[in-house]
């Protein structure tokens, strides 16, 4: 148990982990900052939210994905910005997994913000379901080893 | 509770920069998009199409009483209890809920399928024939004027009439 949670917690698994996911995020915000009227379509498509909503959070949450992202990988805020990709993938899921439920024929809006793009199937959740636990081991155990700070300090002294 | 209180207020202090960022950037587009978002059905899924057809309520006169159509009210079901188009189905129609299966298959039965609610400018009934025909159901408008307009040009109802728009 002991070998098993300092390997989930060692630093080189945790930096894989903290810029695998930091990426996830920083590619899928791209099309959508670009985008944002094709992404508030994808919003709309989920039949979720009020549409008075829709504009206002196709506006904001690619900037809050490429925030975070970038933090995680370079490694500032390491547990707060793994907090926050973690409460963001939660509300993905449940969105996803409420879409699949009520068998929806739409795209998840993931890493394309055009609404015709690839169809949302389970392995979308499932997907979201292995980040969201990268999101808290990077919650648990995230530290700012290997950080752009660390860095910027060792090569000073 | 130290660190938990650290961590939120890290995390609050990137929401805020982000969103910050976000309007900023989305003020100096060329065409910026509106912080709420308009009325559908533009918005509605790509697949469906923008709105249905509209029908004359002179003609939809001709047509009532015909055994191959038949009259959906898709206002909510408090409306049609109070008053409604005789012999209408009512199924409520709302943008956020897909139509369900068990309300869409006996509507494929008729050759006609005439829509309508109590709005000015029909956006119900209009978004509500714009996705019908996805479904597969054939023969979809909907009423121009609404019910308003029916019971205006004479024609059948059950209930009280209404006295204006919705």
């Amino acid at each position: 148990m002991t070998s098993r949670s300092s390997l989930l917690s060692h630093p080189v698994f945790i930096l894989c982990l903290r810029v695998a996911l930091g990426l996830v995020f920083i590619l899928a915000s791209i099309d959508k900052i670009q985008n944002p009227d094709e992404f508030a379509k994808a919003i709309a498509n989920y039949r979720l939210l009020p549409y008075e909503f829709i504009h206002g959070i196709a506006i904001v949450l690619p900037w809050i994905e490429v925030v975070t992202g970038s933090l995680l990988l370079l490694g500032i805020w390491t547990r707060a910005n793994a907090l926050l990709t973690s409460a963001m993938l939660l509300v993905f899921i449940f969105a996803i997994g409420q879409a699949l439920w009520r068998h929806l024929d739409i795209s998840c809006g993931c890493f394309t913000a055009a609404p015709g793009a690839d169809k949302m199937t389970r392995w979308t959740l499932y997907w979201d379901i292995i980040w969201l636990s990268w999101g808290i081991l990077l919650l648990l155990f995230g530290r700012d080893v290997y950080s752009l700070f660390q860095i910027l300090t060792k090569k000073r002294t | 509770m130290r660190d938990t209180i650290k961590i939120s207020g890290q995390a609050l202090c990137v929401i805020m920069v982000s969103t910050a960022l976000a309007f900023a950037v989305n003020a100096l587009r060329p065409l910026p998009l509106s912080l709420v978002m308009p009325f559908p059905p533009e918005y509605r899924c790509s697949t469906i199409p923008l709105s249905g057809l509209p029908m004359k309520v002179e003609l939809a006169l001709t047509m009532f009483g015909r055994s191959d159509v038949v009259f959906v009210d898709a206002r909510p079901s408090r409306a049609f209890e109070k008053g409604h188009i005789e012999k209408a189905r009512n199924i409520p129609y709302s943008f956020l809920d897909p139509i369900g299966e068990e309300a869409i298959r006996p509507l494929k039965r008729y050759k006609a399928v005439i829509i309508y609610c109590n709005r000015k400018d029909a956006q119900v009934s209009m978004s509500m024939a714009g996705e019908l025909p996805e479904e597969g159901v054939a023969g979809v408008t909907y009423l121009d004027g609404g019910f308003l307009e029916w019971v205006k040009a004479g024609g059948k109802y059950v209930g009280e009439k209404p006295d204006q728009y919705d």
